[in-house]
């Protein structure tokens, strides 16, 4: 597995200008690296089991036994013990930490994919998560057993109400998509209640991400497509014709920055015609990280936002979850926040000292109720709070600061040779088209060849405005060297592209596997060994 | 280029208009965006269609369309062994890749294109 | 303290290579000055490691864990046995951190574990297909009714059956989403603490629903009072209305007990967490859902196939992607993006190292403990099992000579036990019933200690 191979302490340190040319480290050529035959190994553990094999004993029941022809009746008894895998212990750790090596990881690789800000997921928050007394709380003890987690919890609120800029918090929505439903139930209870039962229609930007009309259809609305202009922005006029005499509108679900990495500029008058029409505004705060401690999206007129706790807040993605998506909502829309939730109430004692003890609250009258099991992702949300107490205020802003730093260098170096789609400062991401590759060659080549320079591809094809994007978003973590390695690899390809087109087309060269044939995947599915 | 015969839609799809029955698919150029299919849903017999509306969906590995019907009418026939044969929409789209037979309700649209219309739509689209 | 590692040469030097005089300058072109916020952020300072530690620690020694004290408290989420491989594999840079798999040559380890862990949740549910994992067992058994409700749309079906023997919590989950849908839902309830299938037709009747608009109709087993159920009479009754048979199932109590697709059920879901997840306070855990592969384009999120690239290598791929959110957006199966894949792992990892025999050896110790300690309670004057007739694997339901709550108060200030579930907290008239989960943790010593605790309590 390839890592980073620039030298930290570059032989010209002393220049302060950028290193000559001469100067740079060689990259990479990859074409004849290609992994040596190996001893050829099962790909699943159930290749890898042998009839008998034990692996971990669990612990002797220490009881009498029960027979289970005695405890079971016959009409629910297994019939036959489920097929799980056969394997020893020790052949079980090879197994998959053979497998673990044929991913990419945060650890030897650089993400910079686009509206998923894969930032460093510092290990402290992971301590932090091995603490006893945090794990092995159940979610159904008693608030008075419970109060240290009820506190965090609360505490994390706290910081998402300063950065949203929005007065009520909800940690209840188990990821992104998660958040977005969740608020789209709140926004339809309100809208119901307050003479809005024919609001039936959201209006979302066609540079949305798939899971907001997704989630729009499953709150039970209607979504109405709002064109961008040429540049990916909001064209007004389409907005005005969209909302038409505002009937209607329930509301419009806006990503900002957007997805093209730019802030809208003009949120204020949309937010305004929004609630002109009576519709109410909801932010998708997937690009947190460009505007954190810069922005504060209640400020600017929005409803309800969600957080991406994976995204700006550097929980790990675990090979694609858990995640958590909490949501902050305005004073009117705050009544109908999921339940349960937590509370801090101070109580007066005998002596006259107030305490505060935290409660969960489980019925409010006008609460939409439940949208998943227990409270939250109370582990998801200690790796946050970790991570937001390692910030401070300070750190929250230099987040946003290194970010957008990052992706305009990324911009600058690049936008000679790769066409940028907006060429203007960009915020925390950077999108470019593959369009104009010469050859016939595609993003999709381009993203592949990246992987042979250890490199994982950004975001492509997406947002579906840009045709052949790729969308690249460094975040702040990234170093110089990193980037610079990044912009010339992608140099090098572009050249690639020109002179020697099959290095592309036939790209991954040094991974386990080459293009896999997706077709044959629907057509002929296996989906269990 | 394309069948002169045939009456065209904005979204590709094409019409054989024979007394009052029409037979729908689509076009050359929509299945050469889609390329490798896998998924066709089409309706029942009986099923009524409405000109500009979807009657089915198409669906290659990555993307999805929807199928629109030129015509009002009312299915009366469905190439139910279409979805065996995806490869005919690709290799024969204006005969064996037919999808459905509709009996129209009403006239067919004034807004329909002939094949020369159709031909200039494809060439500025691309 | 951040992980910014910039200094004031390399900004200058970006800064240089961008052509703006500052960092400020960027954010100046980008937010306009209405929008721009300079205050200052009301949060706590900024601490070092050692510091964001203390005060984590402090934070959870406010909590009683039942990591310090014997713990009887089930009601959905069990503490199983966890070999020490699992953390130490899962915590594998390479599975943690890795993204989503969408560039299978990226991802061969993520999606052969995914592509596992469907293969293991076939083979203990009995059923054809699985996906990749939803968020936990109350959404994945509302991912699976709004399944059914999609393939009977055209049969005009919106009703669905909910037997109370569901978690309460699935059923809160379930019935705001049906809510906000328009979607009717019927609850039956329980008779002697199992539900019986000559009851639906009331339960409509009363509700003025009619048998024909029923899509599904949901159970699950063990019950949320421990009772297992007679799935496929209850299969029968479903499928007698022409609905669909939804089947919540814990899947470690699947060791023992009948997988139900081979008892009819159309959809097996529920909550995987407890294997080889700690309970964290109710999430991050991680949801299941089964069900046979003629219903693939309704099943919700991702699924993982297998396939062949271009030298005939065998490869792994997200598959049926076009049922997703990225592709049909509006018209996607669900909204869902994130599986609960860092949980899935560990359950995967648990299933391989406890593997066939090991896994119905677990599930006989929580038998026998149950029954166990069931014995010892029961023989003490006031404390009888409230469904005597019913079977159960390692939860029951006790009805106790006084409340609960006053039953767990005293176990644990005079006793440093943590008791069971008081199930007057869902219903007050059941104040004095007590849900008693007693699994593989849970030593001799525990249940004898618990035992001679309850004689004193009276």
């Amino acid at each position: 597995m390839s890592t980073v191979d620039t030298p930290r302490n570059p032989p010209s340190a002393a220049t302060p200008a950028p290193p000559a040319a001469a100067a740079r480290p060689q990259l990479l050529s990859p074409r004849g690296t290609r992994l040596a035959p190996e001893v050829p190994r099962p790909f699943t553990v159930f290749e890898a089991s042998v009839a008998g094999r034990r692996g971990v004993r669990p612990p002797e029941a220490g009881v009498p036994e029960t027979r289970v022809e005695d405890a079971i009746p016959a009409f629910a008894r297994r019939a036959e013990k489920a097929a799980l895998p056969e394997i020893g212990e020790a052949d079980c750790q090879r197994h998959y930490t053979w497998l673990s090596t044929l991913n990419f990881s945060i650890a030897n690789a650089f993400y910079p994919l686009g509206s998923c800000t894969m930032k460093y997921n510092p290990l402290v928050n992971e301590a932090a998560c091995a603490i006893p007394g945090l794990a092995d709380m159940h979610p159904m003890q008693t608030d008075d057993q419970s109060q240290g987690l009820l506190e965090l919890c609360w505490r994390v609120e706290r910081w998402l109400i300063a950065m949203s800029g929005l007065p009520a918090v909800s940690l209840h929505p188990a990821a992104g998509a998660h958040g977005e439903l969740t608020a789209l139930m709140v926004m339809r209870k309100y809208l119901n209640e307050h003479g809005g039962r024919k609001k039936k229609v959201i209006l979302i930007p066609d540079s949305a991400h798939g899971t907001n009309p997704a989630s729009c259809t499953i709150a039970g609305f209607e979504t109405r497509e709002l064109k961008s202009t040429e540049g990916g922005r909001v064209d007004m006029e389409d907005l005005d014709r969209k909302i038409g005499d505002g009937k209607d509108i329930a509301g419009l679900m806006i990503t900002n920055p957007s997805t093209l990495g730019l802030f809208v500029r003009n949120i204020r008058a949309i937010c305004e015609r929004i609630h002109a029409a009576g519709g109410l505004v909801y932010m998708d705060g997937a690009n947190m990280n460009a505007i954190v401690g810069k922005a504060r999206p209640g400020d600017f007129g929005v409803d309800v936002m969600h957080f991406n706790l994976h995204k700006t807040f550097s929980q790990p993605h675990g090979g694609g979850g858990p995640g958590a998506g909490p949501i902050a909502v305005s004073e009117a829309l705050a009544p109908y926040l999921p339940v349960p939730k937590v509370e801090r109430r101070e109580v007066a004692g005998k002596d006259g000292k107030v305490t505060c003890k935290f409660v969960t609250v489980s019925k409010a009258p006008k609460s939409i109720g439940r949208t998943r099991g227990h409270m939250t992702h109370a582990g998801v949300m200690v790796r946050s709070y970790a991570y937001m107490r390692a910030q401070g205020p300070e750190g929250l802003r230099a987040i946003a600061e290194g970010a957008v730093l990052n992706a305009n260098y990324v911009r600058a170096r690049l936008h000679k040779t790769w066409r940028v789609w907006n060429d203007e400062t960009c915020m925390h991401e950077v999108v470019f088209t593959g369009k104009g590759l010469p050859n016939g060659l595609r993003t999709l080549d381009v993203a592949k060849r990246l992987i042979d320079f250890g490199i994982h591809p950004p975001t492509i094809y997406f947002p579906l405005i840009v045709p052949e994007a790729i969308m690249v978003e460094p975040t702040e973590t990234e170093s110089k060297e990193t980037l610079d390695r990044f912009c010339d690899v992608m140099l090098q390809i572009w050249k690639e592209a020109d002179t020697d087109p099959d290095v592309l087309r036939q790209a991954p060269h040094t991974r386990s596997i080459g293009r896999p044939d997706e077709v044959r995947a629907v057509k002929e599915p296996r989906v269990t060994g | 280029m394309n069948p002169t015969d045939l009456k065209y839609t904005e979204s590709h799809e094409w019409m054989r208009l024979a007394g009052d029955t029409a037979t729908i698919g689509i076009t050359d150029h929509a299945a050469h965006q889609l390329s490798d299919l896998v998924f066709l849903g089409l309706p029942k017999k009986g099923d009524k269609v409405s000109a500009g509306k979807a009657f089915g969906e198409i669906e290659s590995v990555k993307a999805v369309s929807d199928v629109n019907s030129p015509v009002d009418g009312e299915v009366v026939e469905v190439n139910s062994a279409l979805s065996e044969n995806l490869g005919d929409v690709n290799a024969d789209p204006y005969g064996k890749g037919w999808m459905i037979k509709v009996k129209l309700k009403g006239k067919a649209p004034a807004s329909l294109l002939d094949s020369a219309a159709y031909d200039k739509l494809v060439a500025e689209s691309a | 303290m951040h992980y910014v590692p910039h200094t004031e040469p390399d900004r200058r030097a970006m800064l240089a290579t961008i052509g703006a005089p500052s960092v400020d300058a960027l954010f100046e072109a980008c937010i306009p000055a209405d929008c721009r916020f300079a205050g200052a952020l009301d949060v706590e300072p900024a601490l070092t490691e050692d510091a964001i530690l203390r005060e984590l620690r402090a934070l959870a020694d406010r909590n009683v864990s039942p990591g310090d004290h014997p713990s009887f408290l089930g009601a959905g989420l069990y503490r199983h046995f966890c070999p020490s491989l699992v953390d130490s594999l899962q915590q594998r840079t390479e599975f943690w951190t890795a993204y989503t798999p969408y560039q299978p040559e990226a991802s061969q380890g993520t999606l052969t574990t995914i592509f596992e862990w469907q293969t293991m949740m076939c083979r203990l549910t009995g059923l054809t297909v699985s996906n990749a994992s939803l968020y936990d067992g109350a959404t994945a058994m509302t991912e699976a009714v709004l399944m059914a409700l999609r393939l009977k749309e055209e049969e005009g079906r919106t009703a669905v059956v909910v037997s109370r023997g569901v978690h309460p919590e699935w059923r809160g989950t379930l019935s705001t989403y049906l809510r906000t849908l328009g979607m009717q839902l019927v609850e039956v309830e329980l008779a002697e603490g199992a539900t019986d299938p000559a009851s639906f037709a009331a339960a409509l009747a009363a509700k003025k629903v009619a048998p024909d608009k029923v899509a599904a109709v949901a159970v699950q087993t063990p019950n949320f009072f421990g009772v297992i159920e007679d799935i496929q009479a209850l299969s029968d009754a479903a499928h007698a209305l022409g609905a669909l048979c939804v089947v919540g199932a814990n899947p470690v109590a699947l060791s023992l007990v009948e997988a139900p697709g081979r008892q009819g059920a159309d959809m097996v879901c529920g909550e995987a967490t407890s294997m080889g997840n700690k309970p964290w306070f109710g999430g991050p855990g991680v949801g299941y859902l089964c069900s046979r592969m003629e219903f693939v384009r309704q099943m919700p999120a991702r699924i993982a196939g297998e396939t062949q690239d271009g030298q005939g290598r065998r490869a792994f791929v997200l598959t049926f992607a076009t049922r997703e959110q990225h592709i049909r957006r509006a018209k996607a199966t669900s909204n869902i993006c994130t599986s609960q894949q860092l949980m899935a792992l560990r359950a995967t990892l648990w299933m391989s190292l406890l593997g066939k025999e090991g896994f119905v050896e677990l599930g006989r110790s929580n038998l026998s403990r149950a029954h166990y300690a069931a014995q010892r309670i029961t023989a003490i004057p006031g404390f009888a099992l409230t469904y005597p007739m019913r079977a159960f694997f390692n939860e029951f339901t006790l009805t106790c000579p006084l409340p609960a709550a006053r039953v767990n108060q005293v176990l644990l200030k005079k006793h440093g036990i943590l008791g069971g579930f008081d199930l007057g907290r869902v219903d007050k008239a059941l104040a004095n019933q007590w849900l008693l989960a007693v699994t593989d943790l849970n030593s001799r010593a525990e249940i004898d200690r618990l035992a001679t605790a309850l004689e004193t309590i009276r």
